[in-house]
């Protein structure tokens, strides 16, 4: 590490706890008594005069003694950064609006005066606004939505807990992106859904601990990225339910964007109503990108709809907190959040070194509001230092998942994947003996199989077994079978003519799995009636047992995918 | 008068109905009177054919075997190899074994001598989509499941001497297999003979009676075939393989 970069990594580090102790800085602000007239009467113009000032003031006029070494007291000075983001909020707010927003209501100026006390909180609403862009934060054009104060001043009167912590970050993410400031695609809600609507929903699944692990590690840009889905509620819910019961296995990689696969390659015979219609119809690349932008935002991964030549697919916040294309072709080839795939690429990995980001874009404020060209050039090229000095992230930009199904339903390489991502596991608790009935009938759990065979149509594992998100074990025929089959060993007290019904679940219509005893050849189809990838009983149907010891064969077709976690013979008429 | 006549007309035909349903009842009884019984253990055999009182197996490891299903017990000796490939239904026509294996293994038919010794297959040609094979003298009777699906099972005739195919295409060589327009039961999956009589195992495990070979045969279940896979004539009996390895016997009195 060369002198200059261990000076800077300790400069950021000084920066980073001068940003925390900024917090609660109050007492050492700068102009705090024309912030305070300044939200009181609505008129923000002095205030911003004033600060703009100050800062200058503290920095070299000479921009030649504008160096790291003259900087670090300031950029580590907490009443320094705390006006220096006070000065950035008015700015990109605009004075005029903030001083209307003031004025609009008594509660307005309370709020004010929390948020614009709190350099953390700022601080975190402007780094989420600043554009990813390294051209447009360049240029220095952006402003924090209109909207976005009246929305967060609501959540913050409806929630306390929205004023620290991950709901605080949360807040601040729906009120810069409240559904229906994306596009909303194929299935999402004829209606967007309201901000604090939003807010709480994500804030009550977070709570229930339904969302992915990594959501407690995302920024508030990360989060805009989630809070802005166009999918309703309703249907945010039903995908971690479905997820939860149909594929419980992509949980644990949080590889949920994996049942994009799922999503038929076809022209769907159902109408799209929501997004069980899209997983149910299936679509080409529109639909299949729009379920796999809503599948991540279910569980709280940040994801955005990716334009190809010709093309749709899917980015989305890996578990490493590198962003990933996928569906399509790679990022070179790819256009999102207003940016080309490589200018995202950039962005996204500056924004994964937070502490680099901040003192980046802290320089880059600094620079706006002194006097001089000359001063300006001198700040910005300390930041343009830092951000030379970045290391690591390289990313293949021709890469993609599942480049393949651009074109295709999923093909060999496709459903390898897909049925890899589930581990095969031997601890299936096989019985060591024959089932024997309870009360006459047999319920019967589908991992307790003895025996099992089967191949897909491009050689990967043919069943998956699941851990059940209610406890034990559940199993999962994947789609393209070439054959796959289960055995499980009964007792029956006496022979006849029984009923079987299953615990199954698929995604779409016309799945079915057939069932026998190997005391007979007939064997009868179980349906699966279409429950959208969530638990339902099949009809009853006979099946024929001998008296004593046989094996109950479970067969599935080649189809879509059945996941099925047990089933109950009974005497027919029982 | 006349509601006098309605009446008569009326407990007639009752009457009439009443014996039509009682010797129909009689004559199910009677065709479900045969039954099957177990003589031994055929383990793994996916196909079997039998003559000059002997069966002959193939094994789901391409081993031929064979028996002497008087014995007690049934003892298996393997005496070769099978054709190769998968073989999925075996018949004797002319004195002769033969033997035809599943479209993963190219659908082919070969031939060999029934002798409980080792002996040469000669391949015959192909024999696309066969699940069971039943010998008459000269010719070579196939059940054919194409298994797509909507499709039905379809009986098919072979001579066993002839013109070979000229312009054989996609493999379709050696002497042709020629449609037979008489219809096996639904879900026919093996067939054998015995005695110039067809029988014809299903899939919903009922054994059917009847002859590909004249037109005016139906098929007519004569008893259940649970779990009967492979079907062979012998003599006069009819022995049959199951799904669980069994080895039965279809009680003479039943096969009319």
């Amino acid at each position: 590490m060369n002198p200059l970069t261990k000076h800077l990594h300790r400069w950021l580090a000084l920066g980073a706890a001068a940003l925390l102790l900024a917090t609660n800085a109050r007492a050492a602000e700068l102009n705090a008594r024309e912030l305070d007239a300044a939200i009181q009467s609505g008129d923000f113009t002095a205030f911003n005069t004033a600060i703009t000032a100050s800062l200058a003031k503290k920095v070299p006029v000479d921009a030649k003694l504008i160096s790291e070494a003259a900087m670090q007291p300031l950029l580590t000075d907490p009443t320094f950064v705390g006006g220096l983001s006070q000065r950035q909020f008015v700015a990109k707010v605009g004075a005029a609006e903030l001083g209307a927003f003031a004025k609009a209501a008594p509660d307005n100026k309370k709020f004010l005066t929390w948020l614009l006390h709190s350099t953390e909180t700022m601080d975190g609403c402007l780094l989420a606004v600043t554009p990813t862009g390294l051209k447009a934060r360049e240029e220095n054009n952006w402003r924090v939505p209109a909207d976005a104060l009246a929305i967060w001043k609501k959540i913050y009167d409806a929630d306390p807990d929205s004023r620290q912590g991950i709901y605080l970050k949360l807040a601040m993410a729906t009120a810069i992106a409240p559904p229906g400031r994306v596009n909303i695609g194929a299935g999402g809600a004829t209606t967007p859904a309201d901000a604090l609507v939003r807010y709480k929903y994500f804030k009550t699944a977070h709570q229930k601990k339904e969302l992915a692990a990594s959501f407690e590690k995302l920024g508030v840009w990360d989060l805009t990225k989630v809070v802005s889905s166009g999918a309703s509620d309703d249907d945010l819910t039903w995908g971690r339910e479905m997820v939860n019961t149909f594929r419980p296995d992509l949980r644990t990689t949080e590889m949920m964007v994996d049942l994009t696969s799922s999503v038929w390659r076809r022209a769907s015979p159902v109408p799209y109503t929501n997004m069980k219609t899209v997983l149910q119809g299936g679509g080409k690349c529109g639909p299949r990108s729009s379920f796999a932008v809503f599948i991540n935002h279910a569980f709280g991964i940040p994801a955005i709809g990716v334009a190809q030549p010709a093309h749709a697919c899917v980015a989305w916040r890996g578990v490493d907190g590198v962003w990933r294309v996928g569906y399509g072709k790679g990022w070179a080839a790819s256009r999102l959040d207003g940016l080309s795939g490589p200018d995202f690429v950039e962005g996204s990995l500056a924004r994964s070194r937070a502490a680099q980001f901040s003192q980046v874009e802290h320089l880059r404020w600094l620079s706006a509001a002194l006097p001089t060209h000359e001063q300006t050039a001198a700040v910005l090229a300390l930041g343009q230092k830092i951000v030379a000095e970045r290391h690591g992230g390289l990313v293949d930009l021709n890469a993609s998942l599942k480049p393949e199904e651009a074109d295709a339903d999923p093909g060999a390489d496709a459903a390898k994947a897909g049925a890899q991502a589930g581990k095969k596991d031997s601890s299936t608790n096989t019985p060591t003996g024959p089932l024997k009935p309870v009360n006459g009938a047999f319920h019967v759990n589908a991992a307790t199989y003895v025996k099992q065979e089967g191949q897909t149509l491009w050689g990967g594992p043919s069943i998956i077994v699941q851990d059940c998100a209610t406890g034990g074990k559940q199993i999962h025929f994947p789609m393209a079978l070439r054959y796959s089959w289960t055995e499980y060993t009964l007792d029956a007290p006496a022979a006849g003519k029984y009923e079987i019904t299953m615990k199954a679940a698929a995604i779409n219509d016309g799945q079915y799995l057939e069932v026998g005893s190997d005391a007979f050849n007939a064997v009868r189809i179980a349906k699966i009636p279409m429950n959208h990838g969530l638990w339902v009983k099949t009809e009853p149907v006979e099946i024929k047992l001998v008296e004593g010891v046989q094996n109950i064969r479970i067969n599935a077709p080649s189809q879509r995918g059945v996941t099925l976690h047990s089933f109950d013979i009974k005497p027919k008429g029982n | 008068m006349k509601k006098l006549n309605l009446l008569h007309h009326t407990l007639t035909l009752l009457a009439a109905a009443t014996v039509a349903a009682l010797s129909g009842q009689a004559l199910a009884e009677d065709k479900a009177t045969g039954a099957w019984k177990q003589i031994g253990e055929a383990p793994g055999v996916v196909a079997m054919a039998g003559t000059d009182g002997k069966l002959f197996a193939i094994t789901g490891s391409k081993k031929l075997q064979v028996c002497d299903p008087t014995a007690t017990p049934v003892v298996w000796k393997e005496i070769g190899d099978g054709p190769g490939g998968n073989v999925v239904a075996m018949g004797v026509s002319d004195g002769k074994i033969f033997a035809s294996t599943d479209a993963r293994s190219a659908g082919r038919l070969a031939v060999r001598e029934a002798v409980a010794t080792s002996a040469a297959w000669q391949d015959q040609g192909h024999a696309w989509c066969l699940v069971g094979m039943a010998g008459a003298p000269g010719k070579m009777y196939g059940l054919v499941d194409t298994k797509e699906v909507g499709s039905e099972v379809a009986v098919m005739v072979r001579d066993n001497a002839g013109k070979a195919n000229e312009n054989a295409g996609r493999g379709l060589d050696g002497i042709p297999w020629n449609g037979v327009d008489r219809r096996p039961p639904v879900g026919a999956l093996a067939m054998a003979e015995v005695g110039g009589k067809y029988f014809v195992a299903t899939k919903e495990d009922a054994l059917y009676a009847g002859n590909p070979t004249k037109p005016d045969v139906k098929w007519e279940q004569i008893g259940d075939a649970a779990g009967v896979t492979v079907l062979a004539g012998n003599g006069s009996n009819l022995f049959a393989v199951t799904k669980s390895g069994k080895l039965l016997v279809w009680e003479a009195k039943a096969v009319r």
